[in-house]
């Protein structure tokens, strides 16, 4: 494993060191205008070069050089080409080396968009944007102070061409300009100062200058931003950004004073910074703001037609070199960001998105969580990034895991607002895999219970369950055979029913005496129950009413019966009857209730 | 009623469960109101450092914790964190944590503190429905649970947030007495013994087992007294004892203390009794009763002379520590106040008003006598314990407003006890109406119609009684017990609502914004919550265990400025944090605790210049206006409170610096601070920061000279 790491160093060195360039001496520059734009805390200079071929080749490239001592500080590099003030081609810029040239510089190869024939011109307009290349001046600075900083330069447009002519226009951030050296011609008007018309600049020309300023904007600087994203196939992509912050600027030296700071909210304490504004992509939902402690109350969100504003105000305003961190989430419809193509998925989302305005970001941590079963994974950055690893992240419902891409790069500014892509394959059935899951684990939690309740797993016989049952069994014989001779004694009342139609005195007997032997044969059964189980008290009561009851409504029957089965007849028959059937109802009633009971 | 008439088993324990698990889920839901408003968050204080010990025990495990000595706090002493706390509560959610996590469940630690009280709720309505089955019957039982899941008493201290020992402890100590209960009714050693395993939990959890550890004996002892003692109870103590003191003693809080303090002798001379007691008992059936009468009054002679003799010897030696403050003071409700400001300083060590009783239980007051005489008319082992609990707890709640807690569930229970006596007769009489009353006209029998009209209406009256209950519960727990306090709400007077969320602001800031080993002196109320939410080292906090250390604070506080500098650089100081409610209205600040930072700090004998009178105007008032005394008016504490106060319009038609606390103009406005300076302020000033000066240069005029 060592040996092949080795190798791919090996490898790598040689073919970085393979990336030498040589220069192309027949190129000029005939015009350079360069706008320094020092308003933020970024210096962002936009570099307008006239290019010339004076040779008899068509060179595919031209060179940009970086001075060495502002080299670390760029963040950003783009260049493009125009023509009367409309962009032609965004041009293909690249870092490379070149031999026996200014070994500490630094040089970019920016390619043209067709070769540039010998005596054409070319315009290209290149962006670079530097951090950190204002300090404030003083170092501290009391609450009520302006914030003072000086831009130390090379005036020159450090170029390896011969340059004709150069003119350089700097805006500051105030009109309230201290101090800026004197390199003649120079002309200040309010904000902008303009050095130049400067003539035949020889190649690495050198020229130190400085501006010392007043800059109450936010030199706001994030130093470490985790981004984190997890797709979800169910439609949802949460984003989670955790930012730690700083005020970079001047220092607040001595107290701050509430007091002061709550007099004058707009003219007082200028190089605080009170609130910024952090925009989110338009179908952002469930905008959360907090931090370790606690969710922060002091927010605004605005949703425009665009975009989701959010006014991100820290728990406390942030004087020079005061820092806070804080979290800041939401979700996003995923069918805005994902696309697909049968089973293979592509994520399109931005790198970085944005903090504030002029953000500086100088490392940013991004996490993509895809779905669980996600293969084949392939993450398309928008530019070279410092280090990219994958892992395996658990959270709900996982078993195996969600693979987990971790990016990360330092040195980023607002030009870096850029997507990615991430493809990668996925199988539709896996979404099935977190229900299936759910219904296993609760499947299988009843099966236990029902497994538990019904089956016995006691060692020692539990006596009195077991007679418990036996007792119960019993009950229930006992009260099917009072259910029989209820109905044997309905059966009785509608054959005399069925008599006193036809009259048919011997079918009557014969019937009635079949029931009677049936009834004989239950009381019988009914006997050996009572007299082969011991019930407790409560129960033997019941049954005690119960055959009393049952006694009782015989009689009824014995007298309905000899109401009818009489020759002579009674004069108040039916009153007698009423009497007797209204007995014998409530009668059958109770019995019920008392058999429910038991 | 109607419904169960006939009902099979299946069906009764359905319906037992369903009420159960409503009951259960309400106990929980109730007691959501502040995340709903406010957030998850922990609360109040106390919370703040579980919550932080929480933290360290679920990230770095258990033996880390329990050699954790913590150097954040009580500077420069620190604290050995693992050895002086009960780690019942930690070990609970750190448990949950884990178990959570180990299911791919990946909850936030936070979450699980804050959800831990609410979810211990819904144990505690299971258990009390198992206890108070065991002491009536399941009606009874279904009753009590429905009824503590509501209890603002119980409430108070665990809602979603509140993560207190109190949120478990109240479910630890049901479960103890349920299966003690359970152990005296069957003398089995198998109930017994899970009876000390859950006294091992209560003790792990909550100081306040000795209550239970001396509830336990006493119930024995009335046993004994009214002759009901049996092998069972025997079995029931004897095991109980030797096993949950053997097993509370592995908390290192407690250590020994279980055979040593007198807090515990109590259990311990009832363990002996017993013996004794089951011993002449075996005697008397051996002997006859000549014999055994003289025997006896040898042995009682010898063993009281023997006993008396070691207790007096093992007190003089010092084995045997008397009662500590917070004991005397349960005992005594005068102590605190007259010898302990510390105990007395804190609002809820003060003796409860009646007021308190009514929000807190409402009915239960009314029905707990009621209950009461039903446990009395059928008189069991069981019953004799809950007479018990009920009466010693009110006795303690009396006397301490926190110990309301321990109240609360023993009024449910007698309360539920109570009402399902009264439920059962009445509706007996109803039913026997209906079913006559068909067979029979309505007025052949004026005396049973009177009986049913009765009937239905007591129970139309306790139907009302329960659910006034149930509205002024949901009240109670919405207006007064779902506030965070960490968050501070007020309404407008437009109606709208203003947040005030001083205290993080300016705890971040100090989080964010201060060197990570800066010391910040602040009087111990906020001691928690400051390593908890800054992270940063604190001189005192809310354990108040060094009484001289936080004397020392109080010192500097009532000093003046030059005289508190020689104590804070003694005390290394960086910070020193006041909380200021002059600008809102914010009443419980530190010029309204100042007076008890007077008396702490005057209590020692370094603090002997500190004199209570000085703080208080010729006529012995507190006043901060011009006619305050001048002690007052430039004390530090003063100073930091109202430094550049005297420059602000507070209240429309008052002058500057006008305190809407005190609701005076103040009297010393305009001065400045000589070795401190303003760190922060936060938005509503109800925390200031200010900054120590380091050492001045030589001849530094602003300074005084070291002497």
């Amino acid at each position: 494993m060592r040996l092949l790491i080795t190798f791919l160093y090996v490898f790598m060195v040689v073919k970085l060191s393979l990336a030498t360039d040589t220069l192309d001496s027949d190129i000029k520059n005939v015009d350079i205008d360069v706008f320094v734009d020092l308003t933020s805390h970024l210096a962002q200079i936009t570099s307008t070069i006239k290019l010339t071929n004076e040779g008899i080749h068509s060179p595919q490239a031209f060179h940009f050089a970086l001075d060495p001592y502002i080299s670390s500080k760029l963040s950003f590099i783009g260049a493009k080409e125009v023509e009367d003030d409309t962009d032609i081609a965004v041009l293909n810029v690249e870092g490379t080396t070149i031999d026996n040239e200014h070994k500490d510089a630094k040089f970019y190869r920016i390619n043209f968009s067709k070769p540039l024939k010998p005596r054409a011109t070319i315009t290209i307009v290149v962006e670079t944007v530097y951090s950190d290349s204002m300090s404030p001046l003083p170092k501290q600075v009391q609450q009520d102070d302006n914030q003072l900083v000086k831009y130390t330069a090379n005036l020159y447009h450090y170029t390896p061409y011969h340059t004709t002519s150069a003119v350089v226009t700097i805006k500051v951030a105030s009109k309230n300009v201290e101090s800026y050296s004197q390199i003649r011609p120079v002309n200040v008007n309010e904000d902008t100062i303009t050095y130049g018309p400067f003539n035949d600049l020889s190649p690495y020309k050198k020229q130190k200058f400085s501006l010392h300023f007043e800059n109450n904007s936010p030199f706001l600087t994030t130093w470490r931003l985790d981004r984190w994203i997890e797709v979800s196939h169910w439609g949802n992509i949460a984003v989670e950004e955790k930012l730690h912050i700083q005020h970079t600027g001047a220092i607040l030296k001595g107290s701050f004073s509430r007091y002061e700071y709550q007099k004058n909210p707009y003219g007082g304490s200028p190089s605080a910074i009170r609130s910024f504004r952090t925009v989110l992509p338009a179908s952002a939902t469930d905008v959360y703001y907090r931090d370790e402690i606690g969710n922060i109350s002091t927010s605004h969100l605005q949703e425009l037609q665009e975009s989701v504003e959010v006014e991100i105000r820290p728990r406390f305003p942030l004087f020079g070199g005061w820092q806070t961190r804080y979290t800041i989430g939401y979700n996003l419809p995923s069918y805005e960001y994902l696309y697909q193509l049968g089973s293979q998925y592509a994520l399109k989302m931005r790198f970085m998105d944005h903090v504030y305005d002029n953000q500086f970001v100088d490392e940013i941590v991004l996490s993509i969580v895809l779905p669980e079963g996600s293969q084949d994974i392939k993450f398309d950055p928008p530019y070279p990034v410092d280090s990219e690893s994958t892992s395996l992240h658990y959270t709900y419902l996982d078993t195996i895991g969600r693979p987990l891409l971790t990016i990360t790069k330092r040195n980023l500014v607002e030009n870096h607002i850029e997507d990615f892509t991430i493809s990668y394959s996925f199988n539709s059935i896996m979404l099935l895999q977190e229900p299936l899951l759910l219904f296993t684990a609760f499947f299988l939690v009843f099966v236990v219970v029902i497994i538990s309740v019904r089956l016995d797993f006691s060692i020692v016989e539990d006596q009195d369950a077991l007679a418990k049952m036996q007792l119960k069994a019993v009950r229930e014989d006992y009260c099917y055979l009072f259910e029989k001779k209820l109905s044997l004694s309905k059966k009785i009342i509608t054959n005399i029913d069925k008599f006193r139609a036809n009259k048919d005195r011997q079918a009557f007997k014969s019937v009635k005496n079949q029931l009677e032997t049936d009834r004989k044969h239950i009381n019988n059964k009914i006997a050996v129950i009572e007299k082969e189980n011991k019930f407790p008290p409560d129960i033997a009561s019941k049954m005690a009413e119960l055959s009393q009851k049952d006694n009782l409504l015989k009689q009824n029957l014995e007298q309905t019966v000899s109401l009818f089965d009489r020759p002579a007849k009674i004069s108040n028959i039916q009153s007698q009857e009423d009497k007797l059937t209204r007995e014998r109802e409530e009668l059958t009633n109770q019995m019920r209730m008392l058999l429910s009971v038991l | 009623m109607d419904i169960l008439r006939g009902a099979t088993d299946k069906q009764i324990t359905f319906v037992k469960l369903l009420i159960l698990t409503l009951a259960s889920l309400l106990a929980f839901t109730t007691r959501l109101f502040s995340v709903l408003r406010f957030e998850s968050v922990i609360h109040e204080f106390d919370p703040y450092f579980n919550y932080r010990t929480t933290q360290f025990l679920a990230k770095e495990g258990f033996y880390n914790f329990h050699n954790w000595f913590d150097d954040r706090a009580w500077y420069p002493l620190g604290r050995i964190i693992g050895g002086t706390i009960y780690p019942g509560l930690m070990m609970t959610s750190a448990m949950f944590y884990h178990i959570l996590h180990y299911l791919n469940i990946t909850i936030e630690i936070r979450n699980v503190c804050v959800f831990l009280a609410p979810i211990f709720s819904s144990f505690t309505c299971i258990v009390t429905y198992h206890l108070t089955k065991e002491l009536k019957g399941p009606g009874a039982g279904l009753v009590a649970a429905s009824m503590i899941a509501i209890v603002p008493g119980y409430i108070s201290r665990s809602v979603a947030g509140s993560y207190d020992n109190e949120g478990i402890a109240i479910f630890c100590m049901l479960l103890t007495y349920t299966l003690w209960i359970k152990s005296v009714k069957t003398g089995s050693i198998y109930w017994s013994v899970m009876c000390a395993l859950a006294y091992f939990y209560m003790v792990s959890s909550w100081g306040g087992y000795v209550f239970l550890i001396n509830l336990i004996p006493i119930h024995v002892l009335v046993l004994m007294l009214t002759g009901r003692f049996s092998h069972r109870i025997y079995i029931a103590y004897s095991s109980l004892y030797i096993i949950g003191t053997i097993l509370s003693m592995q908390i290192s809080f407690v250590g020994f203390q279980p055979v040593q303090t007198s807090e515990h002798m109590g259990a311990f001379g009832i363990f002996g009794l017993c013996q004794i007691y089951a011993f002449i008992e075996f005697l008397r059936s051996k002997l006859n009763p000549q014999m055994f009468n003289h025997l006896f009054r040898i042995l009682l002679t010898v063993v009281l002379a023997a006993f008396g003799f070691v207790a007096v010897v093992l007190l003089i030696t010092g084995k045997i520590a008397p009662w500590t403050g917070r004991f005397y003071s349960l005992l005594d409700p005068s102590y605190a106040k007259n010898n302990i400001p510390i105990i007395a300083s804190v609002s809820e060590h003060q003796p409860t008003t009646w007021s308190s009783f009514y929000f807190d239980l409402q009915i239960l007051v009314f029905l707990f006598p009621g209950g009461l005489y039903f446990c009395f008319d059928k008189l069991t082992d069981e019953n004799i314990f809950i007479i018990l609990y009920g009466i010693t707890s009110i006795y303690f709640a009396g006397v301490m407003v926190r110990l309301m807690l321990v109240l609360a569930p023993v009024m449910c229970i007698v309360s539920a006890i109570g009402v399902s006596s009264l439920l059962t007769s009445f509706t007996k009489h109803c039913e026997a109406d209906e079913s006559k009353s068909k067979s029979k006209p309505k007025n052949q029998d004026w005396e049973l119609f009177k009986k049913q009209d009765v009937s239905k209406s007591a129970l139309f009256l306790l139907g009302l009684m329960l659910l006034t209950y149930s509205y002024h519960c949901t009240w109670v727990t919405s207006e007064a017990y779902s506030s965070p306090s960490i968050v501070l709400a007020a309404r407008q007077t437009d109606g709208s609502k203003i947040i005030f969320d001083d205290f993080r602001e300016s705890y971040y800031w100090l989080r964010q914004n201060t060197a990570p080993d800066a010391r910040v002196m602040s009087w111990w109320d906020y001691g928690y919550q400051i390593t908890a939410m800054a992270n940063r080292t604190i001189l005192v906090d809310n354990n108040t265990w060094n009484n001289t250390h936080i004397s020392r604070v109080g010192q500097a506080m009532s000093s003046t400025e030059e005289h508190a500098y020689g104590i804070m650089r003694e005390l290394d100081v960086d910070y020193v944090l006041v909380i200021f409610g002059g600008l809102t209205g914010y009443a419980s600040d530190d010029i309204n605790k100042f007076l008890w930072m007077v008396r702490i700090g005057g209590s020692t004998p370094e603090g002997e210049h500190i004199k209570e009178p000085d703080y208080y105007t010729p006529q012995g008032e507190f006043r901060v206006d011009r006619e305050g005394s001048p002690v007052l008016l430039n004390c530090l504490m003063y100073k930091l409170c109202y430094y550049r106060f005297g420059q602000v319009y507070t209240e429309a038609n008052q002058p500057t610096g006008y305190d809407r606390v005190r609701n005076v103009e103040i009297g010393n406005k305009d001065f400045d601070l000589k070795v401190m300076e303003e760190a922060y302020t936060s938005e509503h000033w109800i925390v200031r920061i200010y900054k120590v000066k380091s050492l001045p240069n030589l001849g530094d005029p602003r300074f005084p000279s070291e002497e």
